[in-house]
């Protein structure tokens, strides 16, 4: 299927509402779409969906020998795979530049920043750990997919249980979920991702209107389509007010009382997603 | 009961096409009771609103009974439906739309059917209007992204009053307006902006295809497109209420709108798009909250 293009009439329309602080969908620049996020029976089982972007995240464990250099630490591996319903140019078995963006901002938002405690994943030092594996697959692309996997694998960690394991000297004993209770996950801090998109408004002579730079807080599809860059901040707003990473690709220059900005911003937001993620 | 409707229906599946006649003496012989055979055949009769699953079918003979006074009726055969020797069968699943036109001097009545499902998918049909998107400039032909299986060839010369030297110059991402003159099933469809009641040509900006600038343009499922190009619709006439705007709806399922500013266009485009399962005094309520909203701010 071809992608989707993007028609001159959407670029101006988007572009001219932008200058007068309104957007689509009716929002102001600064406003996010509503969250919606259904836990699944199973544990570890969330769908998230932001506006009408869909996320479906499944976490799933299985024991394994950890790597040689590093015997007292667990994995963690994120997967961000697409459906064909997703979105037009979602073609099967054909690599995707910006859900490999996504799943990049993803890894170093929960992985590196050490949000999972890789070492609670330690069994038996050297032999034994668990091995976590976060699913991530798109179901429909209503724009700004980084904010919403991140949400999705953020609340089906905190809701996933495996079975626990007890060692007695030599002997290691997975229980059953029916033996005993199974265990939560240890978690560091919630990692929430922001995204904004930027948006450089051309100069009108006939309207006498400058260049300007807008920034546009969680895009839809036709916004991401016709802005210029986008800006993800990883923040936590629980206890303390925390930035776990700045990520922009490329994309239009900005100066650093934007990322500045949009940095409080992303903070303010993750408080407000606390609640959701605590609820 | 339930053995004798299975009996009845795999005795049609197996009958060689015959006249009509023989196969509907056929079905009454088969069946005992008059009074069971008049309620199946009842339930069964294809109205307008009928919901159809793919495989439903219908005898020709039983669509044009009722409408025999003026003579034999012309059935056409739209959207998800096709003719199997005696029977129409249907290939789509949901609602069957029939518009039925009574005969004139000239012409005998005329019955159209077609099978609506809200889906996302085009299928281009022969004069279907529909709004284009430029994506490739060939020589002399536009290449437009329909939103169907492959993208339709709109020729540089198929405006009204074009020649070689002045015809219109789009860009790659222009909108257009233009009707489907070809649609063979193997075939890239053919565009054509040449309208047959337009007297103006393409220069003035007053004929009824062309480029559309401004405005917005947004995807609805293609019965709802088709429910706004009904004079029936109560969408657009309620938001003709409160604001005055441009409207162009593709049997594509594509709209286009344009209002006096970009507040007013924004409140346009949302209404219509969430209109689509409101009824009449919803669709007023929401207009009237999205208009107070709006002032508001």
């Amino acid at each position: 299927m071809a992608p989707s293009i993007t028609t001159l009439s959407e670029q101006a329309f988007v572009a001219q509402a932008a200058r007068e602080d309104q957007r689509v969908d009716g929002r102001r620049l600064q406003d996010h779409r509503r969250i919606k996020a259904q836990i699944g029976v199973q544990p570890g089982n969330v769908e998230v969906q932001l506006g009408t972007t869909r996320i479906f995240a499944v976490v799933s464990a299985s024991l394994v020998t950890p790597y040689p250099e590093k015997p007292s630490e667990g994995m963690v591996v994120i997967d961000l795979a697409p459906s064909p319903m997703a979105d037009p140019s979602y073609e099967p078995n054909r690599w995707n530049e910006d859900l490999r963006e996504a799943r990049a901002v993803l890894q170093r938002a929960l992985i590196r920043s050490r949000a999972i405690d890789a070492e609670a994943l330690c069994v038996v030092n050297g032999q034994l750990a668990w091995s976590l594996r976060i699913d991530l697959k798109v179901l429909d692309n209503g724009g700004n997919i980084i904010d919403c996997a991140c949400l999705a694998a953020t609340l089906a960690l905190k809701h996933f249980r495996h079975n626990e394991v007890s060692v007695e000297g030599d002997k290691v004993t997975v229980h059953t979920l029916e033996e005993r209770r199974p265990v939560a996950l240890t978690l560091h801090h919630i990692p929430l991702c922001v995204s904004f998109g930027l948006m450089e408004l051309p100069s009108d002579e006939n309207k006498g209107l400058g260049e300007k730079l807008v920034v546009l807080a969680d895009p839809t599809n036709v916004e991401e389509k016709c802005m210029q860059g986008r800006l993800t901040v990883t923040a936590s707003g629980k206890d303390s007010a925390m930035l776990y990473g700045i990520h922009k690709h490329g994309g239009a220059p900005i100066g650093p009382e934007v990322v500045l900005r949009c940095s409080e911003q992303a903070v303010q937001r993750a408080m407000e997603l606390d609640e959701v993620v605590d609820g | 009961k339930m053995v004798e409707h299975d009996e009845e229906v795999e005795d049609m599946m197996e009958v060689e096409p015959t006249t009509t006649d023989e196969a509907a003496n056929r079905r009454v012989s088969k069946d005992g009771g008059g009074a069971s055979e008049a309620a199946h055949k009842k339930s069964d009769a294809w109205v307008e609103g009928k919901a159809l699953l793919p495989g439903d079918k219908t005898l020709i003979s039983d669509l044009t009974a009722p409408h025999m006074e003026d003579g034999a009726p012309v059935i056409q055969v739209g959207v998800g439906l096709s003719q199997q020797d005696q029977h129409i069968c249907a290939s789509r699943a949901g609602v069957l739309r029939m518009i039925v036109k009574t005969a004139t001097d000239k012409e005998p009545t005329c019955i159209r059917l077609w099978v609506e499902a809200g889906g996302r998918k085009y299928y281009p049909c022969v004069q279907d209007m529909v709004l284009g998107v430029v994506v490739n400039k060939g020589g002399e032909d536009f290449r437009l992204d329909i939103r169907g299986p492959s993208a339709g060839v709109l020729p540089g010369l198929a405006f009204e009053g074009a020649t070689r030297r002045s015809r219109p110059r789009l860009e790659i991402g222009a909108l257009v307006f233009c009707k489907v003159e070809h649609a063979y099933r193997d075939t890239e469809p053919q565009l054509t902006c040449i309208s047959l009641t337009d007297k103006k040509g393409w220069m003035t900006g007053h004929t009824t295809y062309g480029e559309l600038t401004g405005g917005f343009l947004f995807e609805v499922s293609i019965g709802y497109a088709h429910a706004l190009l009904h004079p029936d619709s109560h969408v657009l006439a309620a938001l003709g209420r409160h604001l005055p705007f441009e409207v162009a709806v593709g049997t594509n399922g594509r709209v286009w709108v344009k209002a006096g500013d970009v507040e007013k266009t924004i409140l346009a485009v949302n209404v219509i798009r969430n209109s689509e399962h409101r009824d009449k005094q919803q669709a007023e309520a929401m207009i009237h909250a999205l208009t107070q909203s709006q002032q508001n701010r």
